[in-house]
C-alpha cells in the first residue's frame, strides 16, 4: 500500500510538470498517509528516513502551492514539485528501516527540528540556484530573463527561508548533540550522519557569513556544498552504519 | 457558393509613407460627419482610421469604392488597395489579429476595430454583414492574443528597458529611479515607471532648472552632478540620457556605491556617447543595458512574436471558416422561411382534409393532440432543412419541389 501511494503522488507531480495537472494536493497526500501507514505500521514516530521523507516531499508540494498562482514563479513551482518527486522515490529506499522511537522532547526538538530545517533550506536552495540563473541571463541574454522569476523576488525568498532554516538547523544539531552527549558521553564522533551534519552546518555557517561582495558564483558553490553534505548527512549516512540510529 | 458582398478599399503603412496616411486620417466630429454622408452612399459601412492605415469597408455601394473613397477621404488613387469578398474579410480578421500591423501583434489596433465598429453603429451605417465581420474579427483579435505569444514581450526599446528592470525587481514599489539628463526617451521610460508605482524619482542635470522642470512633470527631486554619488546610493534604476562626451558614471564609483548594499543596481544608458562606463557591466550587482542591448531584446521578442505567425493565421482562417458558416445560414434565411411556411401550408390543408373526412369523428382535443404531434415531426426536420438550405444547390432542388419551377 505505501509503495502504491508514494508512486501515486509521483505520478501526480509528472503530471503536473509535464501536462500543468492542477491537483498537485494530491500528491502532498499521498505522500502524507504513506508517512501516516508507516509510523501506525512500525509504532514509530519519525523513527527514520522514509517518514522524514514522505513529510519533507509533502511540504515541498505545499511551499510549491503557495507560489503556484504566480505566472511568474512557474519555474520555482516546479523545481519543488520536481524536489518533492525526487525526495519521495529516494526515501522509498529506506522503508522498513525504522529505528526505536524517540522521546518526546527529541522528538520534537531534534526530529523536528531537523525536518523543517531540511524543507526550509531546500526551498532556500532553489531559490538561490534560479536566482543565479536569472543573474546569468541578466547579464548575458537578458531576453530570457523576461519569462523567469524576478531577482529581487527570489532573494527575497532565499534570505528568510535560509537563516529560519539555519536556525532550526542549528537547533536539530545541538540537541542531537546534547541527547548524544547524555546517552554515549560524546556529543559527536565519527559516526558518517553526524560528521556530515556538523560539516553540513559549518557550511551553512559560511554560507550565512559571506559578504555581499563574495560574489553570486561563490555564495552558490558554497551554498551547493552545504546543501549536497546535508542531503547525503540525511539519505547517504544511514548506509554507513555508525552509532547514530537510521 | 457567392462570395459575401463586403468591399474594402483603404491604404495602409505597407502602400502609403505617413505624409499620405496623415491626410486620410479621420476621427472624431469628422468621422461621424463623414458616416452619416457614407450612408446614402451604400447598404453598410465602416471605417477603419488609425495613423497607420484607413480603411472602407462597404456592403452594396451605389457607386465604385474606390471612387468613393478618393471623394471622401483623399486623393490618392496610387496608394490604395482593394479587396472584396472572402479576401476582405481576411484583411480584417489580419488587421484585427495584429498580423497587419507595423509591429505585428501590437494590442492597439484591436481597439481601434472596436472603436471603428461602435463609430459606425452611432451613424447607424452597420447592418447585418459588416456588424457580424467586425464582432468576429474582434473575437478573433481576443484569440490570438489569448491563445497565442503574438503580443508577448516588448518591442519598444523603452518598454524592453521596463520588462529587463521589472525582471531584476519583480515591482517598483518603493524603489527610486534616478535620472541623468532629459532626454525624449528617458522620459518615455519614466512615464512608464512612474505608472507602474516607482515611490521616488531623483532627476539630475548640470543645470538645475531643466532637472527642476522635469522632476515637477513627474512629482520627482532635482539634483545638480555634484549630487552624483549620492543619488547613484540611493538609487535602484538609473536612466542615463544626458548629452555629454565622456561617461559621466564611471565603475569605480558603481564599485563604491555596491560595497554598501545589498539590492542590486539596474543601469539603462540610452545616451550617445554613452554616459555610463562599459565595465560597470562586469560588476556583479550591477546589471547595464545599453541601446545596442536593449535593441538585441526587442529583435529577439519580434522574432518570438514571428514564429507565433502560422498559429495566428490558422485562428484567422477559423474565423473566416465561422464567418462563411454564418453568411451561408444568413443568405438561407429568406429561402428557409419560405420552404417551412410552404410546408406548413401543403400539412395544414392535409390535415384539415382529413379532419373534415376521414377524422370528422375526432374530438378536438384529439384533434389538437394529432395537429401537435405533426407539428413536432416537423420541427424534427427542420434542422437538416436548414442544412441543405444553406448549400445552394441543394437548396434551388429544394425550392423548385416545395414551391414549384
Amino acid at each position: 500500500m505505501i509503495p502504491f501511494l508514494v508512486g501515486f503522488g509521483v505520478l501526480v507531480i509528472a503530471g503536473a510538470l509535464a501536462f500543468g495537472f492542477s491537483a498537485v494536493g494530491l500528491a502532498a497526500l499521498a505522500f502524507f498517509l504513506a508517512f501516516a501507514l508507516s509510523a501506525w505500521e512500525s509504532g514509530s514516530l519519525l523513527g527514520g528516513p522514509f517518514q522524514t521523507g514522505m513529510l519533507l516531499a509533502a511540504g515541498l508540494v505545499g511551499f510549491g502551492r503557495l507560489y503556484a498562482w504566480r505566472p511568474r514563479m512557474a519555474a520555482l513551482v516546479r523545481a519543488l514539485y520536481a524536489a518533492a518527486a525526487l525526495v519521495a522515490l529516494v526515501s522509498l529506499h529506506y522503508l522498513g528501516r525504522v529505528a526505536a522511537g524517540l522521546p518526546a522532547w527529541l522528538l520534537v526538538l531534534h526530529g523536528g527540528s531537523f525536518l523543517v530545517a531540511y524543507a526550509l533550506l531546500t526551498v532556500a536552495y532553489l531559490a538561490a540556484v534560479l536566482g543565479y540563473l536569472q543573474h546569468l541571463a541578466l547579464k548575458r541574454t537578458p531576453w530570457q530573463a523576461l519569462k523567469r522569476p524576478p531577482l529581487l523576488v527570489l532573494a527575497g525568498l532565499e534570505l528568510p527561508y535560509f537563516r529560519f532554516g539555519y536556525l532550526a538547523y542549528t537547533v536539530g544539531l545541538f540537541t542531537g548533540m546534547a541527547w548524544a552527549f547524555r546517552v554515549w558521553g560524546s556529543p559527536i564522533s565519527w559516526d558518517p550522519k553526524e560528521v556530515l551534519t556538523l560539516l553540513a552546518w559549518s557550511l551553512f555557517t559560511v554560507r550565512l557569513l559571506l559578504p555581499q561582495t563574495a560574489g553570486p558564483g561563490l555564495r552558490l558553490l558554497v551554498w551547493t556544498l552545504a546543501f549536497f553534505a546535508m542531503a547525503a548527512a540525511f539519505f547517504a549516512a544511514p548506509l554507513f552504519g555508525g552509532r547514530h540510529p537510521v | 457558393m457567392a462570395e459575401p458582398p463586403i468591399q474594402l478599399v483603404g491604404l495602409s503603412h505597407k502602400t502609403a509613407p505617413v505624409g499620405v496616411r496623415e491626410c486620410v486620417a479621420v476621427g472624431g466630429d469628422r468621422l461621424k460627419l463623414l458616416l452619416k454622408e457614407l450612408a446614402s452612399e451604400a447598404d453598410e459601412a465602416v471605417l477603419i482610421s488609425t495613423c497607420n492605415r484607413s480603411e472602407l469597408y462597404l456592403v452594396g455601394p451605389r457607386r465604385s469604392p474606390r471612387q468613393l473613397y478618393l471623394e471622401f477621404l483623399g486623393h490618392y488613387p496610387d496608394h490604395l488597395y482593394r479587396h472584396q469578398g472572402q479576401a476582405a474579410l481576411r484583411h480584417l480578421f489580419r488587421v484585427a489579429s495584429g498580423l497587419d500591423s507595423q509591429v505585428v501583434g501590437e494590442a492597439q489596433i484591436l481597439g481601434q476595430v472596436r472603436e471603428a465598429l461602435f463609430a459606425a453603429r452611432q451613424a447607424k451605417t452597420t447592418g447585418p454583414l459588416l456588424e457580424q465581420a467586425f464582432q468576429r474579427a474582434i473575437y478573433v483579435g481576443k484569440r490570438a492574443r489569448s491563445e497565442t505569444a503574438i503580443g508577448a514581450g516588448a518591442v519598444s526599446v523603452a518598454y524592453a528597458a521596463v520588462d529587463l528592470a521589472r525582471s531584476v525587481f519583480g515591482d517598483f514599489a518603493g524603489h527610486t529611479a534616478l535620472v541623468l539628463g532629459a532626454g525624449e526617451m528617458a522620459e518615455l521610460v519614466l512615464t512608464h515607471l512612474k505608472d507602474l508605482g516607482v515611490r521616488r524619482i531623483l532627476v539630475l542635470n548640470r543645470t538645475r532648472e531643466r532637472a527642476q522642470k522635469l522632476a515637477e512633470r513627474f512629482g520627482g527631486e532635482a539634483l545638480g552632478m555634484e549630487d552624483l554619488a549620492g543619488a547613484l546610493g540611493e538609487a535602484d534604476i538609473v536612466i542615463a540620457s544626458a548629452a555629454a562626451p565622456h561617461p559621466i558614471v564611471r565603475a569605480e564609483r558603481v564599485r563604491q556605491v555596491l560595497k554598501g548594499r545589498r539590492r542590486p543596481l539596474f543601469l539603462i544608458d540610452i545616451a550617445l556617447p554613452r554616459n555610463i562606463e562599459p565595465a560597470v557591466a562586469r560588476l556583479a550587482g550591477a546589471y547595464l543595458y545599453d541601446l545596442d542591448a536593449l535593441e538585441t531584446v526587442v529583435q529577439k521578442n519580434l522574432a518570438a512574436r514571428a514564429a507565433e505567425l502560422p498559429r495566428v493565421e490558422e485562428i484567422v482562417d477559423q474565423g473566416l471558416a465561422d464567418y462563411l458558416e454564418w453568411y451561408a445560414g444568413h443568405l438561407a434565411k429568406d429561402r428557409i422561411r419560405r420552404i417551412e411556411a410552404e410546408i406548413e401550408g401543403i400539412v395544414e390543408a392535409e390535415l384539415g382534409r382529413l379532419l373534415r373526412g376521414k377524422l370528422a369523428g375526432l374530438s378536438p382535443d384529439a384533434a389538437e393532440a394529432l395537429r401537435r404531434r405533426i407539428r413536432r415531426m416537423l420541427a424534427r426536420t427542420e434542422h437538416a432543412l436548414i442544412q441543405l438550405a444553406k448549400d445552394e444547390a441543394a437548396a434551388e432542388r429544394l425550392e423548385r419541389v416545395f414551391l414549384g419551377p
